[in-house]
């Protein structure tokens, strides 16, 4: 194997790998380097596992629900190694995939930390603690995040779990506390809840699902709790211990300053992540940092130092898997030299698994109101829709935000059974600068929940043909 | 691996464009950023920017060729040896196939060759149509120009957002996919030369600064490097290779201009008309052209080319930079007619409204700085006619009449000539005949 490349990426994740075979079809000659698994969190302890696991949930809350369809379902059990163990099957599939995409594109796979010796010179460590150089024309940083950890909560697998371990669990939790309501607390939280476990879900902000808009995570909220899952908002976790193996004792403030205490067996810190900027060597590069700790870049997704690149988690802004792709095709198109624009981050969506899903793309009605842009909101709620009522998912809504002015697109919010595929044609209207009026005249087959979109672009104008 | 270099689209108007140098060879090798070629548009002339790197194997397309959009015009392969005959042969063949395509439906727009085998020195985009006789190279233009028809490609938000504004899209450049004019088109939209009838940008007024300009009161402007924008630098190119490359002379002469301010002042009297000085030295230059129409030529290389007809360009300075309108067969008007076409075309001009045709050709240029109380000055040859008149202002000058001091209006005209096609005593001649017909300005109305 040679060990000179035009392009080197650190890291295989949905950033590294798709940077890796774009930089290959660009005729380059490209390394990536894995100290894991192929495919990244995402592949192997992110994305993908945890829609299998929550796949699982959905035919068990099916099943559970089966006799409102018409059929008689009985002696239903769970089989808790088999749920985990189909879903470690679903990664293993997805990361031989990955395996199998850079042998096509000829992109030579090392296995081993990487860190930077040099501007263009990589050192990789494999797991004996051989080590080997390689020289890189470029070199694209893709590193990913790793959850923080707080001192009050001692990550010990067993205790205080983050996903990594959630998604390895043996046995199922019978009680469970979970810290943190962002995406990946919140699909654990119905996850768990729907297989039977008692779930308690704190968020420190005012409403779960922070970055979602609050009209919709309030919908969420109601919907969770009418699950059964123990919401607590603007909630403060107080002290946290375990008594003794499986009995931890937990303090919870509420926004009263009313203290809740809570015991339960298991505790799920899904409180935030970090960049993977460790033992990179970037401080001997000169690579510079922002103030949150990711890596700083420009536009173009190339950092302080000229020909290395940073993309995905490691670089910040939204931690999201297709987010990191989207920059991996910047970085390389910089590298090719025919890329003309950066990332637009206005436009990423974003998607939780959770039944009701919530999908969005855009700015929420806050954002809009702070910016004081002056706006029209068309609504659409599932219960109005025929296909909905069908398929016997009338829970959720379709909200769009229009500008007031011009009719454009500024927001896409949705909730409801299948709101993280209905979300792509509003990104698309958004890319394409649609206003409400293409979105409205576009006809939508029928019945289909996706009429709901064009519904609420007739509603923003008060012209809504089925509410 | 070898791969296809094709012409690029330079303006979102452009359709086809000459590809007037190579600035590199075959086997040189290629970097992104490295400057290839110049390409003439419709508008201007770009120097066109690799994005690509490998060995230029082939050159398709030779200097002064025209060539079409997206048509091939290079082969370029990532080794320096590589075999690229078979490449070569299937991108030849793609290329002959979409060229077909494309002329199939409007066989007459394909470029012909020009008459002469080696083709003329500068780039003629088209066969001249029928009537006229003569095309020449287009003036320095305004970049929002009017789209040849067709539809312009811009998001439904764009479109909205230049509508509110009263901007057209037409010609305005497009940042999106393939030139699609998006929102941050328009938000940045500058129109080129403050239009009266064109919005401007909301709560920008470009007035002039209110700022004292003599005395040590007022602040300094502080140094700054201005980029020069397309205009200028086809401004500059164009009139530095006039000036280096084309053999001038200069000739100046002095016009008693009494008889031209009286019948001005009998003219303006006619209700509805105001007759420039201008108006008139143009109508007097189209006829002396008539008699002399050696000067009314184009020197284009390998020969001289006589327009028949005298399409008179007049010099407008517009915001950054200047264009020279046309008056079309200038020896046929009225001066009435001549004035107001003139009037309307500088009003044009300025707002950046020109069409192509309304400045592209033209046979003969005259520029007048006299309105700046400039006596006279020479002006450089706008290429590639062959002779261009410079006319200064009207000052008094005193003169003895059989011992009497008395006082007369002159003007000083200065022609700069093309000493490949007017001789030195040839454009004295046409002086003396410009200065017949304006010191008896009554023989233009014949
Ligand atoms: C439970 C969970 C669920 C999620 N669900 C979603 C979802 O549904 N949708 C979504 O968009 N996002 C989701 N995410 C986020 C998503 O996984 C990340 O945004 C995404 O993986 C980031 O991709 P990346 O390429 O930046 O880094 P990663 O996927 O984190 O990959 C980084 C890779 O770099 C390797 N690496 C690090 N340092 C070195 C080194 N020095 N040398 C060699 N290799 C190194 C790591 O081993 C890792 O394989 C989820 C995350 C979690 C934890």
């Amino acid at each position: 194997m040679d060990s000179s490349y035009d392009i080197v990426v650190i890291g295989s994740g949905p950033g590294g790998y798709v940077a890796a075979i774009k930089g290959s079809q660009g005729g380059k000659k490209v390394a990536i380097v894995e100290k894991s698994e192929l495919g990244g969190i995402c592949l192997n302890w992110g994305c993908i596992p945890t829609k299998a696991l929550l796949k699982s949930a959905e035919v068990a809350h099916y099943l559970k629900h089966a006799a409102d369809y018409g059929l008689n379902v009985k002696d239903v059990s769970i089989d808790y190694p088999k749920i985990m163990s189909r879903s470690r099957d679903v990664a293993k599939q997805n990361s031989n995939g990955v395996q199998f995409l850079m042998k096509k594109n000829k992109i030579d796979v090392i296995q081993g930390a990487a860190k930077l010796v040099a501007k263009g010179l990589i050192e990789v460590t494999d797991a004996q603690g051989g080590r080997k150089n390689i020289q890189a024309g470029n070199v694209i940083l893709a590193t990913g995040a790793s959850p923080r950890m707080f001192p009050q909560y001692p990550i010990d697998g067993s205790n205080f779990i983050t996903y990594r371990h959630a998604l390895d669990l043996k046995d199922q939790p019978k009680k469970l506390l979970i810290i943190g309501a962002g995406a990946i607390g919140v699909e654990f939280a119905y996850y768990f809840n729907t297989l039977g476990t008692e779930v308690h879900l704190v968020e420190m902000l005012p409403q779960i699902l922070p970055v979602e808009d609050e009209e919709i995570a309030k919908t969420l909220l109601a919907s969770f709790k009418k699950q059964g899952i123990n919401c607590y908002t603007a909630t403060k976790v107080g002290e946290v211990k375990a008594v003794k193996p499986g009995v931890i004792e937990a303090k919870l403030l509420d926004a009263a300053n009313k203290e809740i205490a809570l015991t339960v067996d298991r505790v799920l810190v899904a409180v935030g992540m970090v960049p993977n900027t460790k033992d990179l060597g970037l401080e001997q590069v000169g690579v510079k940092l922002d103030d949150r700790g990711f890596i700083k870049v420009d536009a173009f997704q190339e950092t302080s130092v000229k020909g290395i690149f940073a993309i995905g988690d490691v670089a910040g802004k939204q931690l999201l898997a297709h987010k990191a792709s989207a920059e991996g095709e910047v970085a390389v198109s910089k590298i090719l030299g025919h890329a003309k624009h950066g990332l637009d981050y206005g436009l990423i969506p974003g998607c939780t698994y959770c039944q009701p899903q919530v999908a969005s793309v855009g700015l929420t009605e806050k954002a809009c109101k702070e910016k004081n842009i002056a706006v029209k909101i068309g609504r659409f709620p599932f219960s109005a829709s025929g296909k909905a009522r069908a398929i016997g998912h009338t829970e959720g809504m379709v909200k769009l935000i229009f500008g007031a002015k011009f009719g454009e697109l500024l927001g896409a919010h949705i909730i409801g059974s299948e709101a993280t595929e209905m979300l792509a044609e509003l990104g698309l209207a958004m890319k394409l600068e649609s206003t409400y009026e293409e979105i409205m005249h576009s006809v939508h087959a029928h019945p289909t929940l996706s009429e709901a979109v064009m519904e609420a672009a007739m509603d923003s104008q008060g012209q809504s043909v089925h509410i | 691996m070898p791969t296809s270099m094709l012409m690029p689209s330079l303006s979102p108007t452009m359709e086809e464009g000459v590809l007037a140098k190579w600035l590199v060879k075959e086997g040189d090798f290629i970097k992104p950023g490295m400057m290839l070629c110049s390409v003439e548009t419709d508008k201007t002339t770009v120097d066109y920017e690799s994005m690509d790197e490998g060995f230029l194997r082939k050159i398709i397309i030779p200097g002064g060729s025209p060539a079409k959009v997206n048509q091939l015009i290079a082969i370029l392969s990532e080794e320096k040896e590589e075999d690229i005959s078979a490449y070569l042969e299937k991108a030849m063949k793609k290329n002959e196939e979409q060229l077909a395509a494309k002329s199939a439906p409007k066989a007459a727009s394909a470029p012909a060759a020009t008459s002469n085998g080696s083709g003329p020195a500068r780039a003629t985009y088209a066969p001249a149509p029928p009537v006229r006789t003569a095309t020449a190279v287009a003036a320095p233009a305004p970049a929002a120009v009017v789209a040849a028809g067709g539809r312009v490609k811009a998001s439904p938000l764009a479109r909205r957002m230049a509508e509110d504004a009263g901007i057209t899209l037409d010609g305005m450049a497009g940042s999106g996919p393939n030139g699609r004019i998006v929102k941050y088109d328009v938000e940045n939209y500058k129109p080129l030369a403050a239009a009266p009838s064109a919005a401007p940008v909301k709560g920008k007024s470009e007035g002039p600064v209110q700022r004292p300009l003599y005395g040590s009161l007022a602040p300094i402007l502080p140094t700054q490097d201005i980029a020069l924008n397309m205009m200028r630098k086809t401004i500059g190119k164009r009139l530095l290779e006039s000036s280096q490359g084309t053999p001038e002379f200069f000739v100046t002469m002095k016009v008693d201009m009494g008889a031209v301010n009286g019948l001005r002042s009998q003219l303006n009297r006619a209700p509805g008309y105001k007759v420039s000085v201008n108006d008139i030295v143009t109508k007097a230059t189209a006829f002396a052209l008539r008699e002399f129409p050696t000067v009314n030529s184009a020197y284009y290389g390998d020969f001289i080319r006589q327009n028949g007809n005298i399409d008179i360009c007049v010099a407008v300075s517009i915001e950054g930079g200047l264009i020279t309108p046309i008056v079309r067969d200038a020896d046929q008007k009225g001066l009435g007619q001549i004035s107001s076409e003139i009037k309307s075309l500088v009003a044009k001009a300025k707002a950046g409204k020109l069409a192509p045709e309304e400045y592209q050709g033209g046979t003969f240029t005259i520029s007048n700085l006299g309105m700046y109380g400039v006596d006279e000055f020479t002006a450089i040859i706008n290429p590639p006619q062959a002779a261009i008149l410079a006319v200064g202002g009207i000052s008094q000058e005193v003169y003895l009449d059989g011992g009497v001091a008395k006082q007369k209006d002159v003007m000083k005209l200065t022609m700069t000539s093309d000493h490949r096609v007017v001789d030195g005593a040839l454009a004295a001649q046409f002086l003396s005949a410009l200065k017949s017909l304006l010191e008896n300005p009554v023989w233009l109305m014949l």
